[in-house]
């Protein structure tokens, strides 16, 4: 468990709506440095809407945002970066037409000059090191060079994994439905990968419909219902039952 | 993949077999064409007539390496003609009025550039499809074209220009027009800027998918301002060429150009919605339907008789493009 004074993330009283409807209603919570904390709940319980919050894609309309203490006010995804916020969101976010190592670039691609003065993009040195990262992730590619429209589901994944590692900044990693579009080998490698993320002392906000996963990898478990937290459940005391009793409501 | 298992290389790249199909198809047309008119005029191949092809697709072309950028970035600018107008009337009658050559040339760079910043801003702060934004100015940028002339200029066409701006658009160095000249090292520089910069890899990565982008902190408003600025650029050059090859200019210059240089591009092989485009292409593009245009004349066929054609080869062609491109989305899909 986390307290104020170690948390890496607090979040105080978000909210959030579009037009009328209220997608985050008040929530609170923190994450505490090498901690793995997974949000769960019913569709349309505000998932992706707090996430997106914390990671500077939405702005929001209340709440406190507090890294390492301080307050700080992510504006934009760039902001979130900055702080050591990386997102991996459920649709990728990569750019289909661009190879991987260019997806895995993006925004970030080397520069190298050709006879010391025309700028020219170091595309030997983004498959070098893309070809390293994905290396830590333990997946293989096809090739570095084709679009990643071509690639199955799990490549892209690891396209996406291999993104944020990049950035050796990164000290709170966001996922939103990670393994959704994933076959179950390599679900289990993104579980894998959460794990060694924890054991470098990075912490993991992950979302998640798999329960199953969720109780595999999370020390917190987070339910939200109708953009409220229904419940905190400490690792000891989850299980399904308890769980999908706070998801669906009623009877807890 | 299981955890536990070696993997040779991770992550490593298998070279891509290489397939004629990776030829831009365009070659294949445009070599035929070259047998068939050779076969059917003796002046076709005379070094002569392709220079004067060269000229000829000249100013086109480099407007449309500036459109080549625009269309992959999933926008389209159809004030392309309607910018080298009111270019071309500004750099012919500042010429005109004294102004040294090389100032009036760029001026009309600038302007260009200018008028390409304000179709970005209209398009990226005021939240207008670039199609209906650029439709705008087209139309407001020719009227605007006659105002100059009527009420600044106060003559309707200008001519009888001094010797610099003639040599621009009608001058020739060896065989080789000054106009081909140009337009070759526009090609270097958009060649370089599309495949080996970030402003080219993010022109066609925003065209693919511009969330992408903006999550990963590329400056998307910024690079397409940036975009449709360089198209600007690229109409205010071919302006001062144009305006050297006529030796003056007329309120209606370059009206219609944007069909003949979007088919062009679109012809080469870059995605009308985006994310793919090839310099490559728009030149080959280009130089089909300078060919065709160019032998139509030789043969003294009707002249309606080559855009008859260039309307059939530009929907055969996207209609190969849109095959191949689906075929590959699956069959290289693992
Ligand atoms: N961009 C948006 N515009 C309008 N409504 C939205 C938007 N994003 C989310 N919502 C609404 O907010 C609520 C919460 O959505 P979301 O956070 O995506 O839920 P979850 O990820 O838990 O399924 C839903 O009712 C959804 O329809
Ligand atoms: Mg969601």
């Amino acid at each position: 468990m986390s307290d104020d004074a170690t948390a890496l993330l607090r979040v105080e009283g978000l909210r959030k709506s579009f037009g009328g409807v209220h997608a985050v209603d008040g929530v609170d919570f923190s994450i505490a440095r090498g901690e793995v904390v997974a949000v769960v709940g019913d569709n349309g319980a505000g998932k992706s809407t707090v996430v997106k919050m914390i990671a500077g894609a939405y702005t929001r309309d209340e709440g406190r945002i507090f890294w390492e203490g301080r307050p700080v006010e992510p504006q934009s995804p760039e902001d979130a970066k900055d702080l050591g916020i990386e997102t991996m969101y459920q649709d990728l976010a990569l750019v289909p037409d661009l190879d991987p190592a260019g997806n895995i670039f993006l925004g970030k691609e080397p520069v190298r000059r050709l006879f010391g003065v025309v700028p020219v993009l170091d595309r030997a040195e983004m498959r070098r090191r893309s070809a390293e990262l994905l290396e830590r992730v333990r997946i293989r590619l096809p090739s570095l060079q084709v679009p990643v429209r071509q690639l199955s589901g799990g490549q892209r994944q690891a396209t996406a994994i291999a993104r944020f590692l990049l950035s050796d900044r990164a000290k709170l990693i966001i996922m939103d439905e990670p393994t959704a579009a994933l076959g179950v080998q390599e679900q289990r490698k993104v579980l894998d990968l959460i794990e060694q993320l924890k054991q470098q002392g990075i912490s993991v906000l992950v979302i998640s419909h798999n329960l199953e996963h969720v109780l595999s990898v999370a020390d917190r478990i987070i339910v939200l219902r109708g953009g409220r937290v229904a419940g905190v459940v400490p690792r000891a005391a989850a299980d399904r039952q308890t769980i999908v009793a706070l998801i669906v409501g009623g009877t807890a | 993949m299981r955890a536990g298992e070696t993997l040779p290389a991770p992550g490593r790249a298998t070279a891509r077999t290489w397939s004629i199909g990776d030829i831009n198809p365009l070659l294949f047309i445009i070599i035929g064409l070259y047998i068939v008119l050779a076969l059917a005029s003796d002046r076709f191949l005379a070094v002569t007539n392709q220079m004067n092809i060269t000229r000829q697709v000249s100013v086109y072309l480099i407007i449309a390496l500036g459109q080549t950028f625009v269309i992959s970035s999933r926008g389209i600018d159809l004030s392309v003609g309607s910018t080298l107008g009111l270019c071309a009337a500004v750099v012919a009658t500042q010429i005109s009025d004294g102004l040294n050559v090389w100032l009036a040339i760029g001026l009309g760079i600038a302007l260009g550039s200018l008028i390409g910043v304000g179709n970005g801003l209209i398009i990226t702060k005021l939240q207008i499809s670039p199609l209906i934004a650029t439709l705008g100015t087209l139309v407001a940028l020719r009227g605007a074209t006659h105002l100059y002339y009527t009420h600044l200029y106060a003559h309707e066409v200008v001519s009888r220009l001094p010797r610099d701006i003639v040599y621009l658009g009608q001058g020739f160095v060896g065989p080789v027009p000054v106009p081909a000249i140009i337009a070759a090292a526009m090609c270097v520089l958009a060649w370089y800027l599309f495949h080996y910069t970030r402003f080219g890899s993010y022109t066609t990565s925003i065209g693919s998918n511009e969330a992408a982008c903006a999550l990963a902190g590329v400056h998307v408003d910024r690079q397409k301002i940036l975009i449709y600025a360089f198209q600007g650029a690229c109409c205010g050059l071919a302006a001062a060429i144009l305006v050297g090859r006529l030796n003056g200019a007329s309120p209606d210059v370059g009206t219609g150009y944007e069909l003949h240089i979007i088919a062009a591009v679109v012809l080469g092989g870059t995605a009308l919605f985006g994310g793919i485009g090839t310099m490559w292409g728009t030149v080959l593009g280009i130089l089909t339907i300078g060919v065709i245009e160019n032998g139509m004349v030789l043969i003294g066929a009707d002249f309606h008789l080559q855009r008859v054609l260039i309307g059939i080869l530009l929907i055969v062609a996207v209609a190969y493009q849109g095959w191949r491109r689906r075929r590959q989305g699956t069959a290289e899909r693992t």
